[in-house]
Formats: C-alpha cells, sequence, structure tokens
C-alpha cells in the first residue's frame, strides 16, 4: 500500500517538475521576447485568466461551447453506429452510403465549415461541424467491430434461432464495445477541435471560438492564451470524464 | 418422416470432402457417424445445419424438424456465466438452464464465466446449451472432447434420457462410447 502510495506521489512530482520547467521556458522566452502582443509572460496570462474566471460570462461562454461540442461528438457516435448497423445488413444502403463517408473522410473541415455557414446559423454549426468530424470516425470503428465478431457465435445463434434484437445486444454489442471505445477517444479530440474551429470561423454567440477570434482582431494576446489554455485544460478534462463514463456505461 | 440424404457432394477449394453419399436416417436411436480426420463427419453436420450449402444433392426431411447441436468447438459467449450461456438459447429461460445444468452436473459452476471453467466443464455446459433447447435432432460432434471415460459415459447416459425417442448423431473418436450407446453406425471413409 505504502508503496503504491510513493508510486503515486512520485509520478504527481514528476509531473509538477515536468510543468515548472516548462513554465520557466515560457517565462524566459516571453523576457526575451519582451512584448506582450507577441508573446505575454504566464504571469500576465494567469493574471488575465484570474480576472475572466470572476465573470459570469466566462463560465457560460465555457458551457455553451462544451455542450455544442459533447451535441456533436454525441450525434455523431450515435449515426455513425447505426449507419454501419444498417450498411452491415444492406447491401443497398452500403453501396448508397458509402461514397458518401469516404467523401466526408476526405474533404477538408474548413470547406465544410464554409459551406455549412450558408446552410445552418451560426450557433448550429459548431454542432453540426463536430457531428460530421465523428460520424466517420464511429462508422469506421463500428464496422471493424461488427465484422470481427466472432462467426462461430454467430453460427451459434442461427442454428438455435436466436431473435435478432438479441444477437445484437449479446452477441454484436460485447465485441462492439472495445471498438466504440476506441472511437470515442479519437472522436472526442476531433469532436473538440473542429468544433471550436466552426466557432472561429462562424462566430456564434457566447463561445470560446469567438474568443478566440475577437482576441486576435484586437490583438489581446493574453486573451488567446487563456482560451487557448481553456481548451486544452477541458479536452484533457473530458477525454478522462468522458472514457470513464463510458467504460462504466458499457461495462 | 425420416431423413434422407441423396448424392450429397460438398468440396472446399477444388477438395471434394464428400462425394456421393447416400443415406436414410432412423427417427429415433443414436447413429454413430465415424471416419477418419478430414473424411467429412464435421461438414456433414454442418450441411444438416444448414451451415454449408452442398455443391450438389439433397436433405429431405428436415424441413419441419427441431435440430439442436453441439459444434466441435464449445461456442460459448465468454462474457455470460453458464447460465447466461444456457438461457441464451432459450429466451433467457433461467429456471430451464438451470436444470439443464444440473441434468450434466453444473449446479455448482451455474454463475461462474467459461474462461474459469474447465475445459471438460465447459463441454458440458455446450452440451447442456443443446438439451436445453430441444427439438427433434439432436448432433453430437466430439460431445466427450475433455472428458475421461466414466464422466463422458455418464454424460451420454444423461443425453439419452433426456432426448430418448428422437435421433442422436453422434461423431466421436471413442470406440467405447459407440460400443455402448450407438444403435446405428456409419463409416464415412
Amino acid at each position: 500500500m505504502n508503496k503504491m502510495h510513493n508510486k503515486k506521489a512520485l509520478s504527481v512530482l514528476k509531473g509538477v517538475a515536468v510543468a515548472l520547467f516548462w513554465l520557466a521556458v515560457w517565462w524566459v522566452l516571453a523576457l526575451a521576447v519582451n512584448k506582450q502582443l507577441l508573446l505575454p509572460s504566464p504571469l500576465e496570462v494567469g493574471e488575465r485568466f484570474c480576472a475572466l474566471i470572476v465573470q459570469g460570462e466566462f463560465w457560460v461562454i465555457t458551457v455553451s461551447s462544451l455542450l455544442r461540442v459533447l451535441a456533436g461528438f454525441a450525434l455523431g457516435m450515435v449515426v455513425g453506429l447505426a449507419m454501419a448497423i444498417l450498411m452491415h445488413k444492406s447491401k443497398i444502403i452500403f453501396a448508397l452510403f458509402s461514397p458518401f463517408i469516404k467523401a466526408v473522410r476526405a474533404t477538408p473541415v474548413a470547406s465544410f465549415i464554409i459551406l455549412a455557414l450558408v446552410w445552418i446559423t451560426s450557433g448550429r454549426l459548431p454542432v453540426f461541424i463536430s457531428f460530421l468530424m465523428v460520424l466517420p470516425v464511429a462508422w469506421a470503428n463500428a464496422t471493424s467491430g461488427i465484422e470481427n465478431t466472432d462467426k462461430q457465435l454467430l453460427e451459434m445463434a442461427a442454428i438455435f434461432k436466436v431473435k435478432t434484437w438479441r444477437v445484437w445486444v449479446d452477441i454484436y454489442w460485447p465485441s462492439l464495445r472495445p471498438y466504440l471505445l476506441a472511437a470515442a477517444t479519437t472522436g472526442l479530440g476531433l469532436a473538440w477541435k473542429s468544433g471550436i474551429t466552426a466557432e472561429v470561423i462562424a462566430s456564434p454567440k457566447f463561445a470560446i471560438g469567438s474568443e478566440l477570434q475577437s482576441a486576435k482582431v484586437y490583438l489581446e494576446t493574453p486573451d488567446i492564451f487563456v482560451w487557448t489554455i481553456v481548451v486544452v485544460f477541458l479536452s484533457i478534462v473530458l477525454e478522462k470524464l468522458l472514457l470513464r463514463l463510458l467504460r462504466k456505461g458499457m461495462s | 418422416m425420416s431423413i434422407k440424404i441423396i448424392n450429397l457432394n460438398v468440396s472446399f477449394d477444388d477438395k471434394e470432402v464428400i462425394k456421393d453419399l447416400a443415406l436414410e436416417l432412423p427417427d429415433q436411436g443414436v447413429v454413430s457417424i465415424f471416419g477418419p480426420s478430414g473424411a467429412g463427419k464435421t461438414t456433414l453436420f454442418n450441411c444438416l445445419a444448414g451451415l454449408i450449402t452442398p455443391d450438389s444433392g439433397q436433405i429431405i426431411g428436415l424441413e419441419n424438424k427441431k435440430l439442436s447441436m453441439v459444434f466441435q468447438e464449445n461456442r460459448l459467449l465468454p462474457w455470460f456465466s453458464a447460465l447466461k450461456n444456457v438461457a441464451f438459447v432459450i429466451n433467457g429461460d433461467e429456471e430451464k438452464a438451470r436444470r439443464a445444468l444440473s441434468w450434466l452436473e453444473l449446479s455448482d459452476a451455474a454463475d461462474k464465466l467459461p474462461d474459469e471453467l474447465s475445459g471438460g466443464m465447459q463441454r458440458r455446459v455446450a452440451v447442456a446449451r443443446a438439451l436445453a433447447y430441444g427439438g427433434d435432432v439432436l448432433l453430437l460432434d466430439e460431445p466427450n472432447a475433455g472428458l475421461d471415460e466414466s464422466l463422458a459415459e455418464r454424460m451420454m447416459s444423461r443425453i439419452l434420457e433426456q432426448w430418448s425417442g428422437r435421433l442422436v448423431m453422434l461423431i466421436t473418436h471413442d470406440s467405447s462410447l459407440v460400443e455402448k450407446f450407438a444403435d446405428y453406425r456409419y463409416d464415412l471413409s
């Protein structure tokens, strides 16, 4: 028990040491550049961060962005899984939709954002873009999971005339779980990055991307740093939290 | 109506596995199918179960019959307990599944996962599953694999008690089981 505690403490210490090292590098570089506009110091960014988090708007912006990205992610996972099932069951559906998925995969995210701006309101665009980025990942992983399901178990279920829904719930689903978890890990990062990018371009109300965009326009470099740190922090926390939840929910 | 196999031919990658097989099966009793490895015993079972479509020939009389099977492999769901594996094929009826496990002396293993069972116990779970499912024809592909002689004999006796008055087809390399239990024998070689 003591050994485990020591190991954990050592790992935390190591993490703090690495963080302090890079903070020092940043500080030295900021001192060398000596221009807040180009590279603010950690202290200046820290001050700005403290000033922002006490404002109610900071939390509204952060939660709004979070909800948009999560909505797009969840939609992408569900539709990707549903498409994988339908395309597995019907060759016609497969023939119809596989070019669509290939096209979504190959198209740069910026093209979609600009194109979708014509059709969708700026508030919904990040949801749509996150959805579109997660969809092919969820589809591809779910398809692999379905294709790699043990054929012998499926034959067994066929011989014993097990109901189709039971085959999906009790054979396909347990086989799919690790593939979906892998899709969720990759998809969440993609959803987050593409969602914030869409916010930068579409500039909806109450959005981290819009704050980044306005900070760029008004040359408020410390704000760009603050919002970027918020994005990175949330991305890490969200990934850990959501994956833990998914693992728990799927087991 | 008895089951008739007429001029059955099956080949894999140009290799003939079953050639012009003709066989009439009785409605009840134990039919032992034997022959060397590669003679097509499991392939014949797979044809009867509809898992393989023969190149030519016909199987008549199976249309209205319910078929149950113990595969060459156990084919147990690794994430389900022994009990749930049996219940899986009978619409989740755990009471019936528990009874089937007790026929094969597996009551204590009901809540264990396949990984926690010995090879012989896993085999008996697969047999319990086939018995619980029921039907008119039971295909047993090496049901005694991993079991010692006395346990294999006890298990066969239990199977026949539960499956009396119906047809059992048996593939085994154990000649003593064939001697003791088979009513008919068919050499595929």
